[in-house]
């Protein structure tokens, strides 16, 4: 069953999940590589999971394999992205949202630069 | 026929070198009992950190595709080969590497770092290269070239870190 699409507001954090064992985007800094919120081609943006609609667990995968960074959604629009709530229902996935516009690798870079861990599984 | 026997030279008759390319070729050792002409070919002994990206770039080749969970292709063996020329070539020059990753198409990041300054080399599965210099985050210098981008930003590379 279809449900509503949200609103995504500047405070909503939009989360990415990262791989932080090889192959790793996690720099020793703790720093993230651009490749985190790199495009891929013919895709119509970077995916995210809406925090407010999901849960850690769900959105991370496999804890032994990822890592959850987030971005509050107004620092991609800053950088003049959208974003956009796109369920992926394909995926049993309703918290899944599109950062979409011109994303090029000088752009990636910031978006990696201005996340930030979620600590889960905690420390 | 070159003599890969390091151990049949006295240490003080290896008293010469040249370069070639990726190779250091010792002084030829005429054999005191012998007439055989003998070269010693050593490969260059690369540091434990250049070891360690390119033992971690041959690795990329076991990727399969959508290895980070967004559909990602398969790491390309074409990238990861010249990322390793690459990183023999910084080695050589102790330029300081600091991070390699496959990305999403396929292509392969190495990145160097120094202070605020990061360099990020991109080799596409083509064959092509691009290079970004940050400061700070924000991109100074954006090279995209078809072929040897390296090459032609190794001057440049060289002077910034």
């Amino acid at each position: 069953m279809k449900k509503n699409i949200v609103t995504i507001q500047d405070q909503d954090n939009l989360l990415r999940r990262v791989p932080f064992i090889d192959p790793n985007y996690v720099r020793d800094d703790g720093t993230l590589t651009s490749l985190a919120f790199s495009l891929k081609r013919r895709d119509d943006g970077i995916s995210v999971n809406i925090e407010r609609l999901t849960t850690y667990k769900k959105s991370i995968l496999n804890v032994n394999r990822f890592r959850l960074y987030y971005l509050k959604a107004k620092v991609p629009r800053d950088l003049g992205l959208r974003c956009v709530h796109e369920p992926d229902y394909v995926n049993n996935n309703y918290a899944h949202a599109l950062l979409k516009g011109k994303i090029n690798r000088p752009l990636s870079k910031k978006l990696s630069a201005a996340a930030r861990r979620i600590n889960y599984p905690s420390d | 026929m070159i003599a890969l026997n390091e151990t049949l030279l006295p240490e003080k008759e290896k008293t010469s070198s040249i370069s070639m390319d990726n190779y250091k070729l010792e002084s030829p050792y005429f054999g005191k009992t012998s007439n055989v002409l003998k070269f010693v070919l050593c490969i260059p002994s690369l540091s434990s950190s250049a070891k360690k990206f390119i033992s971690k770039l041959q690795s990329f080749k076991e990727y399969a595709e959508n290895w980070d969970s967004y559909g990602a292709k398969k790491p390309s063996e074409i990238a990861i080969n010249n990322a390793i020329t690459l990183i023999k070539q910084l080695d050589e020059n102790n330029l300081p590497i600091y991070f390699t990753a496959p990305g999403p198409n396929g292509e392969i990041i190495v990145e160097l770092k120094k202070n605020k300054i990061e360099i990020e080399v991109y080799f596409n599965p083509n064959g092509s290269n691009h290079i970004y210099l940050y400061e700070n985050n924000n991109c100074l210098y954006d090279k995209k070239d078809e072929e040897d981008t390296i090459g032609k930003n190794w001057e440049k590379i060289m002077g910034i870190m």
